[in-house]
């Protein structure tokens, strides 16, 4: 139930082993169905939630009501709206199982516990958002100088996972165009190869 | 942050479990799972026809209905059962047990809440009595952790019992 956890643990910091018990105590496990919403449009976000097993996305609706996917998150990742997890306000984001999924969940109270009781979970969580602000750094610079083929073939080169998983509308809606130009962009790859 | 709790009922061959179920079945998503297939079976029915609408399902498993579920409903013969609690209470973590108990009930030790919080060291353990003076009608809630026992409270009132939160 903690594999993928522990081995995110051990890719950024050393825990002992009682610090991995310990851990265990303050995540909430969650198994959550295909379709199924662990965070709905409106409401306060009060879990940050690991994947163990599946995918998950989150997105918001436009005021056409065009979804905008924001992000996914497979195995190993961890998934949340962070602005209302850590100021308590509403989200606008809504978060949806892609497919059945095993979830660790833990909650603001939970994670400041666990930051005071083990120094190295402190390490680990500044870690992981270091390297969330590059990423999205490197989404902006993405969106703002990429061709939308760059973009599809740049995502498919370091995230299979996804591509391979995820519904083509909802990969084009993460990449910014319609589903119809992504159709386009596969075609003339398949044409290339 | 889910629209609606999901809540595991474990042991409906009581009274007590079939009617709560019902009742919670009305607005919530119910797991259902019981030893018995052929009791099982009987209350999932039972539900059905009762609300055809109801988000109810049979579960084969009750760590995987545990692991599902927000909330937990013990029967009794789960409070009582220690064998039955070591299958959920890893994926119980976090989450809210409730556990019930008959107004004249005379088996103190196994409905101490001390002993099932104990039970469930790491889950937040509320304790569900009917009341004395009207059982089966009206419910005093208590537990340690009081953010729980008014989400329990909320929960019965909202499916239109009487409950009242008392000290523990």
């Amino acid at each position: 139930m903690f594999d993928q956890l522990f081995k995110s643990f051990q890719e950024k910091v050393t825990l002992t082993p009682a610090e991995m018990e310990l851990c265990k105590t303050f995540f909430i496990p969650k198994k959550l169905r295909k379709k199924q919403v662990l965070l709905q449009e409106g409401d306060v976000c009060i879990y940050n939630a690991f994947v163990e097993k599946g995918i998950l996305r989150s997105y918001f609706l436009d005021e056409k009501g065009n979804e905008h996917t924001v992000q996914f998150a497979i195995e190993g990742w961890w998934i949340t709206d962070l602005s209302s997890f850590l100021t308590n306000s509403h989200s606008i984001y809504t978060i949806e199982a892609l497919e059945d999924s095993e979830l660790l969940l833990l909650t603001t109270e939970a994670r400041e516990a666990l930051m005071n009781q083990i120094p190295m979970f402190e390490r680990y969580q500044r870690l992981l958002l270091q390297n969330a602000y590059i990423a999205n750094q490197a989404r902006i610079n993405s969106t703002l100088t990429e061709t939308a083929e760059e973009k599809y073939i740049k995502l498919g080169k370091a995230y299979p996972g996804i591509v391979q998983r995820v519904p083509q509308h909802m990969l084009a809606s993460y990449l910014g165009f319609a589903a119809e130009t992504l159709s386009r962009i596969r075609k003339q790859l398949r044409e290339k190869e | 942050m889910s629209p609606r709790k999901i809540v595991a009922v474990l042991g409906v061959s009581e009274t007590h479990s079939v009617f709560m179920a019902k009742q919670i079945a009305k607005t919530n998503a119910v797991l259902l799972f019981d030893h018995n297939a052929a009791v099982l079976n009987s209350v999932f029915s039972e539900i059905q026809t009762a609300h055809p609408n109801a988000n109810v399902e049979m579960m084969i498993c009750p760590t995987n209905a545990s692991w599902e579920a927000d909330v937990i409903v013990l029967s009794n013969d789960a409070v009582i059962d220690g064998n039955g609690i070591n299958k959920i209470k890893n994926v119980a973590t976090g989450k809210l047990v409730l556990f019930f108990e008959n107004a004249f009930s005379t088996d103190v030790e196994s409905y101490s809440y001390e002993r099932v919080q104990a039970l469930f060291p790491f889950s937040k353990v509320v304790h569900v009595c009917e009341s004395k003076a009207n059982p089966s009608d009206s419910f005093d809630i208590s537990g340690n952790n009081q953010e729980a026992v008014q989400t329990v409270l909320k929960l019965l009132t909202s499916i239109g019992l009487k409950a009242s939160a008392k000290k523990n």
